[in-house]
């Protein structure tokens, strides 16, 4: 063989750059700019490894880097002189014994950090809050207990969530606190979700609407109740039953007047819609909820269930590009908790259109989950449609392997169709 | 292909001021002299739409700025099936007659009254076309590699030499032209047929992936191997094993792979003993392989070992005469695939797919008409439809390439400006929105600056006189 003399520099994808740089802290923001700047290599747009290509293949825009560093770097400093501010804050108000103004600086730097999407910081933050609130029998103990919670549940660590959740909801329904119980009762609720056991999250739901009461004036927890409830409904493959929870949503959102509520009943609707095998339907209505969603998370929610229904009708190519609009609006608005989702959406439209290694993207997937700590439920998901490529590939051993890791991720009762989304707070 | 009959309707009615004895209107001379009697010319807009129900047109010719004649009427025109191309023609070819022209969807915008070098130039090709393609009846298979462009004749001449020779053979060319169905094409005419054909992408796994799929591992052989995996070598042990985008392999997988070419033999990752395979090599890249050796990319003997037979897939812009035949073959098979029926291609799209420049080649031509067969209405299939978005503009002869020095370091803001708005224009083939986007600015700044600068009559000068302006395909 010939010894290759020094090399001429190829594209830095993304992989190679996270593969390189040291997992520090000081280096997230730097990382999600890195990810967030990253373009699709247009040198695959028209090879089959294009359509088989995940955040990692994505090409380091080092010039983007270059410019949104300064920027990174003035908005860390700004956030750090902000936490050193509250913490002189906390450390003065100690010396005066003024639980208030403690309770106030910690909490609100972990909404702060929250808001920057660093859970494990504003978890941190969160249970300072805490541990205080605890000791002095203060009243906000219920709002910084689901507040921890929150922010365990967005680290991963889903069983401190429930504890968290569930000692919000005793300690705020001991105080007769009825927002904190709600609010509380609709994130357990969520954890079960995460974990795909329905009929414990409907459990929650229940309670909290309960709380909120059926009837009364229009209140926007009340409709988020609705939504949830006929999420886990459509799950349990009661369509009926979701079709009514749904029209109840739909009269509360609109009782609101509330844009964003009207986003979100009609992706309802039009998953449902799809779970009825009416795809046609349902693809109307993803359209008029895509034109009308202003988060980019509605809009990556809607895109994946637009692509889904454009599949189901046998247009792939239309799903993929769907699918590739929403990635790129998902790693730029970091709206990295409905890549898994995406991703195989787009390795069961590789399939569609014959593409063998389709399952790559599943494997992408699975990268993805275990790197972002998502929940089991996204897993077991990905471990499953893996398990049906393996099967189509012969590798029976391997499938039934994946099968029963899913089925050890989820209980008994969990249910192979849609997707999670569960938000309730 | 229908019969073509070559006929032009045209409605260039005269001036307002014209006097009675000034003759035929401006351009019907031209027309008459180029055309004879395959030319029908209407001077009144009721006259022009009977003709154009009666239908069959190849070209239609419509002046712009003639009375009752705007954009909207121009667009209402070219959605007509019976128009076939449409052409406008305007006094005063200005932004406004450019944008215009471009919403309608016309193929292009000629100053009026046309002259008989211009229409010999841009009517008479089209004419000489025909009406419209009709979609052939079942003749290939979808997944066949179809072609009878002389280049493409050579390659299944060497498919068929070497398919059923052991040799390991390199398909080579650029993304898209159809590589993986040439490899699947050497396996079933060739020994190995009835043994399996599997094909793995070397660019869409990382390495350390890349090297169990291949060669396959024990359960727990490392993180995340669930099960045993006799990797790709094993599965298409006595087939044919299809490497695509081989160039994009490490360096040390390179090396693995040049000793299982050597020895036939593969290593399961955490197995003690090597397994014998029986597999032919079919690798393909879109790469230049021998300039990948020099840049220390590529093995040089791993290059020598795959290349034993190099089959070379042309560029679809180089397969003139398979262009069409390709687009129609793909118009059946999606038909049939959504379920629509699509009985044609209007002389429009044919024109369309002719001008763009295929990047993507096949797998663009099959995507763009896989859309345009959902998007088709009343059988046929229009430029609209194929949403190719904007062309690439046709090259002016008078192109300034003094721009590429740079400019002059005597010059002020607004002198550099105007010659960049200038040259932007030029690039675009005077597309407004286009320019606008590479400037960075607002389509509507962008007019008032071409409107300050007086560039929109330069634009006329230039654009018009080296033929037409560009229309849009896909908006």
């Amino acid at each position: 063989m010939t010894n290759p003399a020094p090399r001429a520099p190829r594209d830095l994808r993304v992989r190679r750059a996270l593969e390189i740089l040291p997992a520090t802290p000081e280096l997230e923001p730097f990382v999600e700019l890195l990810v967030a700047s990253s373009v699709a290599d247009p040198g695959r747009r028209w090879s089959a490894s294009g359509e088989l290509g995940s955040v990692g293949d994505r090409l380091v825009d080092a010039r983007a880097l270059e410019r949104g560093a300064g920027r990174v770097a003035a908005e860390e400093a700004r956030h750090t002189e902000r936490l050193l501010r509250r913490t002189a804050v906390v450390v003065g108000a100690l010396a005066r014994d003024d639980h208030d103004a403690i309770l106030d600086a910690l909490l609100e730097q972990g909404a702060e950090e929250e808001e920057l999407g660093r859970a494990s910081r504003a978890r941190a933050w969160y249970r300072a809050g805490v541990g205080l609130a605890r000791e002095w029998g203060h009243p906000r103990t219920p709002e910084a207990l689901r507040r921890a919670a929150r922010a365990a549940r967005n680290s991963g660590e889903l069983e401190e969530a429930a504890t968290a959740y569930e000692e919000a909801w005793a300690a705020a329904r001991e105080l007769g606190l009825e927002d904190d119980a709600i609010i509380a009762a609709t994130g357990r609720g969520n954890v079960e979700v995460d974990h795909g056991r329905w009929h414990e999250a409907e459990g929650w739901y229940r309670r909290a609407l309960e709380v909120v009461g059926e009837e009364g004036p229009p209140r926007r927890e009340r409709w988020q109740l609705h939504q949830n409830l006929a999420i886990v409904r459509r799950r349990l493959g009661d369509l009926e039953g979701a079709r009514r929870r749904l029209e109840l949503a739909r009269a509360e959102g609109e009782a609101l007047d509330d844009p964003d509520a009207r986003v979100e009943v009609s992706n309802g609707m039009g998953q449902l819609l799809l779970a009825e095998g009416d795809p046609a339907g349902a693809e109307a209505l993803f359209r008029a909820a895509l034109e009308e969603a202003s988060t980019p998370k509605a809009r990556v929610t809607i895109g994946v269930n637009l692509g889904e229904a454009l599949l189901a009708r046998g247009r792939d190519l239309e799903a993929g590009e769907v699918a590739r609009e929403a990635e790129a609006v998902a790693l730029a608005r970091g709206v990295h908790v409905k890549l898994p989702e995406l991703y195989r959406l787009l390795a069961a439209v590789a399939m569609h259109r014959g593409e063998q290694d389709g399952y790559l993207l599943l494997e992408r997937a699975l990268e993805v989950i275990r790197a972002r700590r998502l929940p089991p439920w996204e897993e077991a998901q990905t471990l499953r449609a893996l398990a049906r490529a393996a099967a189509e590939r012969g590798e029976d051993e391997r499938a039934h392997e994946l099968e029963a890791r899913a089925g050890e991720l989820l209980g008994e009762e969990s249910i192979t169709q849609g997707d999670a989304n569960g938000e309730g707070e | 292909m229908t019969e073509a009959n070559g006929r032009v309707l045209a409605y260039l009615p005269p001036d307002e001021d014209r006097l009675p004895d000034d003759g035929a209107p401006a351009g019907h001379g031209a027309l008459r002299e180029l055309l004879g009697d395959r030319v029908v010319l209407c001077e009144e807009l009721g006259v022009f739409f009977r003709e154009l129900g009666r239908g069959g047109w190849t070209a239609t010719l419509l002046r712009l700025d003639a009375p009752h004649v705007d954009e909207r009427l121009a667009r209402k025109v070219a959605g007509e099936s019976s128009c076939g191309v449409l052409l406008l023609t305007a006094a005063e070819a200005g932004v406004e007659a450019i944008l215009a022209a471009e919403s309608a969807g016309a193929a292009a915008l000629l100053p009026h009254p046309p002259t008989l070098e211009l229409l010999r130039r841009e009517l008479l090709p089209l004419v000489d076309e025909g009406p419209g393609r009709a979609v052939p009846p079942e003749e290939a298979d979808p997944e066949d590699v179809v072609g009878t462009d002389p280049a493409m004749i050579e390659v299944f001449r060497t498919v068929a030499r070497v398919a059923s020779a052991p040799a390991t053979v390199l398909v080579t060319g650029e993304s898209g032209t159809g590589k993986e169905l040439v490899a699947r094409a050497l396996h079933r005419a060739g020994a190995r047929a009835r043994h399996p054909f599997v094909a793995v992408n070397c660019a869409a796994l990382p390495d350390t992936l890349l090297e169990a799929e291949l060669f396959g591992h024990e359960r727990g052989a490392f993180t995340g191997a669930v099960g045993r995996s006799e990797g790709r070598f094993g599965r298409a042990d006595r087939g044919t094993l299809f490497l695509d985008e081989v160039g994009e392999m490490s360096l040390p997988l390179q090396a693995k792979l040049l000793r299982a070419l050597e020895s036939g033999e593969v290593e399961r990752l955490g197995a003690s003993e090597p397994v014998r395979v029986d597999v032919r090599i079919v690798a393909a890249t879109n790469r230049d392989l021998g300039r990948e050796v020099e840049a220390g990319h590529f093995r040089e003997d791993l290059l020598y070992r795959l290349s034993v037979v190099e089959v070379e897939l042309p560029p679809l812009r180089r397969r003139d005469s398979d262009l069409i035949p390709l687009a129609l073959h793909f118009t059946r098979v999606f038909a049939g695939k959504h379920g629509r029926e699509i009985h044609a291609l209007s002389p429009q799209a044919e024109a369309r797919l002719r001008r763009h420049d295929w990047p993507g080649n096949v797998r663009e031509l099959r995507n763009v008409i896989d859309r345009a067969v959902l998007l088709a209405r009343g059988g046929v299939i229009r430029s609209g439809d194929l949403k190719l978005g904007r062309e690439a503009p046709r090259t002016s002869p008078r192109e300034p390439s003094d721009l590429a020095d740079g400019y002059p370091p005597t010059w002020s803001f607004v002198e550099v400006e105007k010659a960049h708005l200038r040259a932007v224009l030029l690039h675009t083939g005077g597309h407004m929105g286009e320019a606008a986007e590479i400037l960075g600015i607002h389509r509507n700044t962008l007019t008032t600056k071409v409107r300050d600068f007086g560039i929109d009559v330069e634009m006329k000068r230039l654009l018009g006189e080296a033929g037409t302006l560009p229309a849009p395909g896909g908006r």
